[in-house]
């Protein structure tokens, strides 16, 4: 058997050097967009002033980290070309339809947060609640970047796994208390690239080395992974899920559950300069993702052809490390650093992002909302660096705790599903019903979150039982979101509605008060920039690559 | 402020033409084995042109953005000198 050890890259000045250049440039953003942050808006949301592509791009790569590299290519690995479900299933649909339907009740009411829309179109409890679990899921989540990043860089390099975490955080500190959400934005971008370069050059490599996608699906063990939907009827796929749980719970609930609804990614859109811009900030993300599996699910397919050690149950050989083995094996030095380089970016922007969504939440919604109302906006600017200082040290707390779990997919989907797919239930029936009450919303919220821990606890006890820790999310975030909808409708009917004039611009039939000018409507524009037109396109291409790929 | 694509063109020239030049100095021989079959190519060469242009690429838009602000801003200055003389005639 082919030892890789023998045949890897070690690091050498040049790659070194590649990776210094990238910090000095990380750096250097940060510090000359400080001058810019003059107030708290600035700080924390961009000031509503980044052109579209730039926040369409900061939208696609903010969940962009460690999770959607390491984790996609450690899935297809393991589980083949249903990994793509994650993309063509998972998320395409989901970011159409947060453009076309739900942006512009983001947009338009001028929240600054997701919390803040809770407040409007609901009550106070309702926005604490969400603001509070959204601040621990988002710190719970930060830690899976530094936790992956430190792995690599112990495998690839041999760095000490806590001085690459302080580094790293160190690195991520100094550019978001600098530049706030801009830098976190423009770092985002420049992440984007380096990760398209960085990666690319593996699945060119891979699919020279085997000709032809045909050669290599021939060297499959299991002739199931070249296919997307074809075992998921007789449910022996190596996913192990069915028909109601990819659907539901992966195209359904926990799909649009993230996109529409994690304030980690509207408040990209939301950056924007105008409606139009930021109902095309989904879009303009989307057309790229559609094409990720190509840097993610590819390397995975190859990885597991040519390493065939993958998977056992050896810990340096976890399904996690497919794409840094690939960069050790395949790339020159040189190359070989920029690869790193890549994956440090996407370390780094994937912390970055939960990070300046922490301090924005925190700031506005715990801190501005309960605990110091009424201060001077130099207070809170003062504030949001504070949140993003404290942000940063909490994460490196939570970094040493997902480091218990044995799958970093695994870590982030179960968190999804206490978090984001009740939510999800919620924002369906708060922003197309306006029978929804206050309190209906509340307790159908607190139901559904306490209904996955429940069912995550039953799980663990064995009462539930499921093939796969995948599928056993994807049911899970069905229950939670099932509770939190029929609760909140039951309540609902059982209270009072908040008064239609309350309403205005928060729900759909709901006249809205503001006029066009003012909401920031641009009337004429070309088809090609008209979200629902790119929807349709973007469903069509998605469906002819579920079909290519069947 | 910054226009994004300044330090993101900047960033991909420096790497770019950094890559470009150290592969053809050190082109990777027979260090490099893959299931016991060479790469096929001295990928550093290619990789690194490509990058080079793409950040040439970012480079001239951003700069071409600022040139054209800069005209607009030159244009609106001079209307409001025209505006101003006419007043004072």
């Amino acid at each position: 058997m082919n030892n890789i050890a023998t045949h890897s890259v070690t690091a050498q000045p040049i790659d070194y050097a590649v990776i210094l250049i990238y910090f000095f440039f990380v750096l250097g953003v940060g510090f000359k967009l400080k001058k810019n942050m003059k107030s708290c808006d600035d700080f924390l949301l961009a000031g509503h002033r980044i052109p579209s592509w730039v926040t369409g791009l900061a939208f696609l790569s903010a969940n962009l980290g460690a999770i959607e590299v390491m984790g996609m290519a450690a899935n297809a690995a393991q589980y083949g070309m249903m990994t793509c479900h994650f993309y063509w299933l998972g998320a395409i649909p989901a970011m159409v339809f947060l453009a076309v339907f739900m942006m512009p009740f983001y947009y338009k009411s001028k929240i600054r947060s997701v919390p803040e829309y809770l407040r409007k179109r609901f009550n106070e409890p309702t926005r604490a609640l969400n603001a509070i679990s959204f601040a621990v899921m988002t710190v719970l989540m930060s830690g899976i970047n530094l936790y992956a990043m430190a792995l690599v860089f112990k495998l690839l390099l041999n760095w000490d796994m806590n001085a690459s975490i302080a580094v790293a955080a160190l690195v991520v500190l100094a550019y978001t208390i600098t530049g706030g959400l801009t830098s976190s934005i423009y770092n985002e971008v420049l992440q984007f690239f380096l990760i398209v370069f960085g990666l690319l050059p593996v699945s060119i490599l891979g699919l020279m080395r085997f000709g032809s996608w045909q050669n290599l699906c021939e060297q499959f063990g299991n002739p199931g992974f070249a296919h997307i939907w074809m075992e998921v009827g007789n449910g022996r796929n190596p996913m192990g899920v069915d028909m109601l749980g990819l659907i539901g719970g992966l195209g359904f609930v926990l799909s649009f559950g993230y996109w529409c609804t994690d304030f980690l990614v509207i408040q990209r859109a939301l950056a924007a300069e105008d409606l139009k811009a930021a109902q095309m900030t989904p879009i303009i993300a989307a057309f790229p993702k559609i094409f990720f599996p190509l840097l993610t699910v590819l390397p995975g397919l190859i990885a597991i052809v040519l390493i065939p050690q993958l998977g056992s149950n050896n810990d340096n050989f976890s399904y996690n490390m497919a794409i840094p083995y690939l960069l050790s094996v395949m790339y020159p030095n040189g190359l070989f650093g920029l690869g790193i380089t890549a994956l440090l970016a996407s370390f780094m922007s994937g912390m970055a992002g939960n990070v300046t969504a922490f301090n924005t939440v925190w700031t506005y919604d715990i801190y501005q909302s309960y605990i110091a109302k009424d201060k001077p906006d130099s207070h809170y600017l003062w504030m949001g660096r504070v949140a993003t200082a404290v942000g940063i040290l909490v994460s490196v707390g939570t970094c040493y705790l997902v480091m218990n779990f044995r799958n970093i997919m695994d870590y982030m989907q179960l968190i999804f599903t206490f978090f984001n797919a009740p939510l999800f239930a919620t924002f369906l029936l708060g922003m197309f019903f306006k029978r929804t009450s206050p309190w209906g919303a509340f307790y159908g919220l607190l139901s559904g979150t306490i209904a996955a821990f429940v069912h995550y606890i039953l799980t663990v006890k064995g009462v539930v039982h499921y093939t796969s820790d995948m599928a056993g999310n994807f049911h899970r975030s069905i229950v939670a979101w099932t509770v939190c909808l029929v609760v909140t409708l039951i309540i609902s009917y059982l209270t009072k509605p908040k008064p239609i004039e309350e309403l205005r611009g928060l729900v759909w039939g709901v006249e809205d008060s503001l006029s066009a000018a003012e909401a920031g409507v641009v009337k004429k524009s070309s088809i090609l920039t008209n979200p629902a037109f790119c929807g349709v396109v973007l469903l069509i291409v998605t469906a002819y690559f579920n079909y290519l790929f069947f | 402020m910054l226009d994004v694509r300044l330090p993101i063109g900047l960033l991909f020239l420096v790497l770019g033409s950094m890559l470009a030049i150290y592969g053809y100095m050190n082109p990777p021989v027979d260090k490099l084995y893959f299931n016991h079959v060479g790469l096929p190519l001295n990928i550093n060469v290619p990789w690194g042109i490509l990058m080079t242009i793409f950040g040439i690429i970012m480079v001239s838009l951003a700069w071409l953005d600022r040139a054209a602000a800069l005209e607009r801003e030159l244009k609106a200055k001079a209307e409001k000198g025209n505006a101003d003389a006419v007043d004072a005639g």
